[in-house]
């Protein structure tokens, strides 16, 4: 059963001051991100009444085009302008919508690293999560959103990063995704396919086995009610919504789950240690073309100097490039030549950490982040690096998107980049964020348990990327899914 | 006057950054006002009226340098008081012409992309 | 796809003035312009006169015109003029801009328009195509702005509100379901036909009067009447025009010097004037004191030609004609000085003196 703004109607239309207090549920789930609605299906398919609530609205995965403006302005929290403030600030972006990040990201999937897990167990006295302990959630994921390699060639942007990094020796990969490909690839352009978003995978599992869902509603406040937890909400159209429950899973992103804990009182460990993994990128224009309009999600990956970097190809399409030369104004024509060229990231695995506060009276949470001067160089070490591979690559032009960065034609002028990125103009951006609410035994650091459970607040979980105790170094979606799994199962009984 | 000042601002970076070698004026920049101020009022409260008052102040330090508010100087002259800002040693000068800028100049190649 | 072939009757009024004249012409000779509209229209042409106006013009053009008198404030001639004329196009392009009081803004710009409207609806119209202008929408925010038709209401003084009211009412209209309606949104116009006052105008360039306020680098959209008459007669043609609004004017702005210098030129280069050269440069702040003057008048229900003309002389008015291009084929293919040619040659033909 899927609750929509307007389907929703316990006594007739509601005035801006209205209240909708009829919600009762064994189990709220707050988020319908991969966390939430992996938590969400498997608690429903387990017998148990669940309400799912998304602040963003239901809109089909098709609603909008990938990575284009109408989906930024659909399913974008802010419109993605957020910004994590700090020394060197950091654009942000999250998915608001239902199924949450899932519905606008790539899709790259990777397991958490082995030696991640074991830094986990031994700093953060997380139990139960070796490599060895997660393998049956990791391919039960896997299985679920059909994780599997292009059909066909790769698009030709990320191939030639992959050429370069291999020229030099160095450790390159076809990162796998969750799509289904059914349509036959066609030679140019990557062979399309769905991608395996939660509104395709685990958002119709919950909902068919009978999890209701509430989008367009926000929950601003929890408040223990008995043995259970009062969560007040506020829907799109201004309806305030009370729901009671018996346990709460807060799934609302690395963000949002922090925000709605502090501002409900909870506190302890929460929102202090929120990382990220910042993200420098390069234009790179090539002698041929290597772009289209079909182009599609690049999936190689430089995995050389993993975890400290990594290198990548992204989202190119003519407008993200002329984005991407905006640090360049004189060169404004060469967006005119967006077919020859490619935007390029490299992303670190860093110090820094960042804390997420309300302000009193304001709705958004401010986000702050510190990069370490190790991060900064680090980062200028990554542009160099990237760089390199790129020339190798034949890659004939660079624009390095920072402040101030010089154009690079040939492998010497990369002595010209600095030695540690200018944190005043770095322009950094991420879509990777979570640890704000570590999970582990270590009281001292952790949030929650090993198994998501919020210390000393009964019934009261989290379950989605605030829990993973540091940047993992990879995408870490797959990360998500695995721990979200595991809880919930731990939650049921069943482990 | 924010509103305006906004509209000064995205025609000033659609003429110089988005229409080098595409000639005629086009109409579309309206949109791109449009389009920026619907990000405006997303963006996070809390940053929303810092940003305003940051636009008037952008508008009016005009006064000092070319006798005229921003939104009253012909484009060169926004141009070039678009750069001193672009290349000013304050951060928040920077910032702030970086934010329209990104905006204005992923709005309409996004929209120009949609047209063709 | 002509007029011919939708409807059998056009009403227009304001028929015996500058732009109703020039557009009766456009209808019944054809206007070579535009293919969709070349040729000429063979039905009933049925024209609205204010009682005593001179309508010798009017007949002059030919063909099946039929002449009305009446007043649009006057909801009983409203309906004369629209009886009979079931499945008909009404043209409405009376209007005021230059009245002697406020009042009549609103008399005959909006209860006018209504009272046609109620008409049109009551006698079966298909469509009716409304006159309005660049003051509801008041002045561009700055110099290299060009308004669309998503532009939001900012009403220039009584004329603008009386306009946007106008507009307003016409979009009830439609919401209503019963009539098809077009507004159509033309700056200044200007072209054959034009009163006498006009020459006025080009007397001052000639000697050297012609007010320059500020730096004159203001660009100003102007609609030469022919290409007003394309805009309109496509948009009464159309059918995806319906509920629509269009700017219609030349295709670009001019600047107010360019203006000027283009009359200077023809006077002297084509109709053997001795010009001034000199232009009347009064600084902004005349134009600023004018808007207060005029404000002040405005509001205690007054209203003063000249002074409202100055205090909007240094001020960008400018539209963008992409949508009419776009949506309704419009070519404006004469410009500024092509146009000032063939005022100025009607006015030598038809004994107008410079
Ligand atoms: C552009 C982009 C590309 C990415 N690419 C990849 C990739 O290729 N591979 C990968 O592994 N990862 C990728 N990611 C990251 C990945 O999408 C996220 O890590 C993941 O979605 C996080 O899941 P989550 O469940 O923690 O939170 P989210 O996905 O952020 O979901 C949280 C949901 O909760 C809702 N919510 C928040 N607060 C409330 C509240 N108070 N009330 C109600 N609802 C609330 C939010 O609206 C949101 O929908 C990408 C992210 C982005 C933005």
């Amino acid at each position: 059963m899927a609750f929509d703004e307007g389907a929703l109607s316990v006594s007739g239309h509601k005035g801006r001051h209205a209240v909708d207090s009829g919600f009762r549920t064994e189990v709220l789930v707050i988020g319908s991100g991969p966390g939430g609605a992996i938590t969400a299906a498997y608690l429903a398919e387990a017998g148990r009444s669940v309400l799912l609530v998304e602040e963003g609205p239901n809109l089909a995965l098709e609603s909008c085009e990938p990575f284009s403006l109408d989906e930024m302005v659909q399913k974008y929290r802010n419109g993605g302008l957020t910004p994590a403030l700090g020394r060197a600030k950091v654009a942000y972006v999250e998915g608001r919508c239902v199924g949450g990040g899932s519905e606008i990201n790539s899709g790259l999937y990777h397991r958490t690293p082995a030696e991640v897990l074991a830094r986990w167990g031994s700093e953060f006295q997380l139990q139960a999560a070796s490599s060895a302990e997660m393998e049956a959630h990791f391919q039960a994921g896997e299985r679920d959103v059909s994780v599997s390699y292009l059909p066909g060639p790769a698009p030709a942007a990320s191939l030639k990063l992959h050429e370069g990094a291999v020229k030099l020796g160095w450790k390159s990969m076809e990162v796998p995704r969750w799509f289904r490909h059914e349509v036959a690839a066609d030679g140019t352009a990557a062979p399309r396919g769905v991608r395996q978003s939660m509104t395709k995978t685990f958002v119709p599992r919950a909902l068919a086995a009978g999890a209701r869902l509430l989008a367009s509603t926000r929950v601003l406040r929890l408040r223990r009610d008995g043995g259970g937890w009062l969560a007040t909400g506020e829907r799109a159209d201004g309806v305030r919504v009370e729901i009671r429950a018996e346990h709460v899973f807060v799934c609302g992103g690395a963000v949002q789950t922090p925000a709605l804990l502090r501002r409900s009182g909870i506190t302890e460990n929460i929102g202090n240690s929120l990382q990220l993994h910042p993200t420098v990128k390069i234009a790179a224009g090539f002698g041929e073309e290597v772009n289209s309009r079909e182009m599609g999600v690049p999936v190689h990956q430089v995995k050389q100097f993993s975890p400290r970097l990594s290198f990548g190809c992204s989202i190119s399409s003519a407008p993200f490039l002329a984005l991407g030369l905006i640090d360049h104004p004189s060169r404004v024509e060469a967006a005119a030549h967006w077919r020859r060229m490619a935007i390029y990231y490299a992303m670190i695995t860093p110090e820094g950490r960042g804390t997420v506060r309300t302000l009193p009276g304001f709705r958004d949470p401010l986000v702050r982040y510190r990069l370490t001067d190790t991060d900064l160089r680090n980062l200028a070490d990554g542009v160099r690096k990237l760089g390199e591979a790129l020339l190798a690559a034949e890659a004939t032009i660079l624009f390095p998107a920072f402040g101030g960065a010089p154009v690079i034609r040939r492998q010497d002028e990369l002595q010209r980049l600095p030695n540690v990125l200018p944190a005043a103009r770095s322009n950094l951006m991420t879509i990777h964020l979570f640890s704000s609410c570590p999970m582990g035994e270590n009281r001292r650091v952790c949030a929650a348990d090993s198994f998501g459970r919020v210390f000393g607040q009964p019934n009261l979980y989290i379950a989605d990327g605030s829990l993973l105790c540091t940047a993992p170094g990879v995408n870490p979606q797959g990360s998500i899914m695995a721990f979200a799994r595991r809880n919930v199962l731990k939650f049921l009984g069943k482990s | 006057m924010f509103r305006d000042t906004v509209s000064a601002l995205c025609h000033t970076v659609v003429e110089e950054r988005c229409l080098a070698g595409i000639g005629s004026a086009a109409p579309e920049a309206n949109s791109v006002v449009q389009f920026v101020l619907a990000q405006h009022a997303r963006m996070p409260d809390f940053l929303r009226a810092p940003v305003v008052v940051l636009t008037l102040m952008f508008d009016l330090q005009c006064i000092l340098k070319h006798g005229a508010p921003f939104r009253r100087l012909d484009c060169d002259q926004r141009i070039q008081h678009v750069r001193d800002w672009r290349l000013s040693r304050l951060g928040f000068r920077r910032d702030f012409v970086r934010l329209y800028e990104s905006l204005a100049v992923l709005g309409w190649h996004s929209m120009k992309e949609r047209c063709q | 796809m002509d007029l011919n072939t939708i409807t059998p009757t056009v009403l227009v009024t304001g028929a015996a003035g500058w732009l109703g004249l020039s557009l009766v012409q456009a209808l019944v000779r054809g206007l070579a312009d535009h293919p969709d509209l070349a040729t000429p229209f063979a039905g009933r042409v049925r024209c609205l006169v204010l009682p005593g106006q001179d309508t010798a013009a009017l007949r002059k053009i030919g063909g099946a015109v039929e002449i009305v008198e009446g007043d649009v404030r006057n909801s009983g001639d409203c309906t004369r003029f629209c009886s009979g004329a079931s499945g008909g196009i009404l043209l409405h392009v009376a209007g005021i801009i230059h009245p002697k009081s406020v009042k009549e803004f609103y008399s005959i710009n909006l209860e006018g328009t209504k009272n046609l409207l109620a008409a049109a609806q009551e006698a079966r119209l298909k469509r009716v195509v409304v006159m309005s202008s660049n003051s509801p929408i008041g002045c561009n925010p700055h110099r290299d702005h060009l308004f669309d038709e998503e532009s939001p209401y900012n009403p220039y003084m009584g004329y603008g509100r009386s306009k946007m009211l106008m507009e307003l009412a016409v979009k009830e209209a439609q919401k209503a379901g019963q009539l098809e309606t077009v507004i159509i949104r033309a700056p200044w116009f200007y072209g054959p036909n034009q009163p006498a006052r006009q020459a006025l105008f080009f007397q001052m360039i000639r000697d050297g009067k012609g007010p320059i306020v500020g730096d004159g680098l203001n660009p100003r959209s102007m609609a030469y009447t022919d290409n007003l008459a394309q805009g309109i007669l496509l948009a009464a043609l159309v059918p995806k025009a319906n509920g629509e609004i269009y700017w219609i004017a030349d295709e670009r702005p001019y600047t107010m010097c360019e203006i000027m210098d283009t009359i200077e030129r023809l006077l002297e280069t084509e109709f053997g004037q001795n010009c001034a050269h000199k232009r009347m440069r009064l600084p902004g702040i005349a134009a600023a004191v004018a808007w207060v003057v005029d404000k002040s008048l405005q509001s205690l229900g007054l209203y003063h030609q000249k002074i409202h003309v100055l205090s909007e002389m240094n001020k960008t008015i400018a539209c963008s004609v992409a949508k009419a291009k776009r949506e309704l084929g419009f070519r404006p293919t004469v410009s500024l000085e092509e146009g000032m040619r063939r005022s100025l040659s009607w006015m030598e033909e038809n004994g107008q003196k410079l």
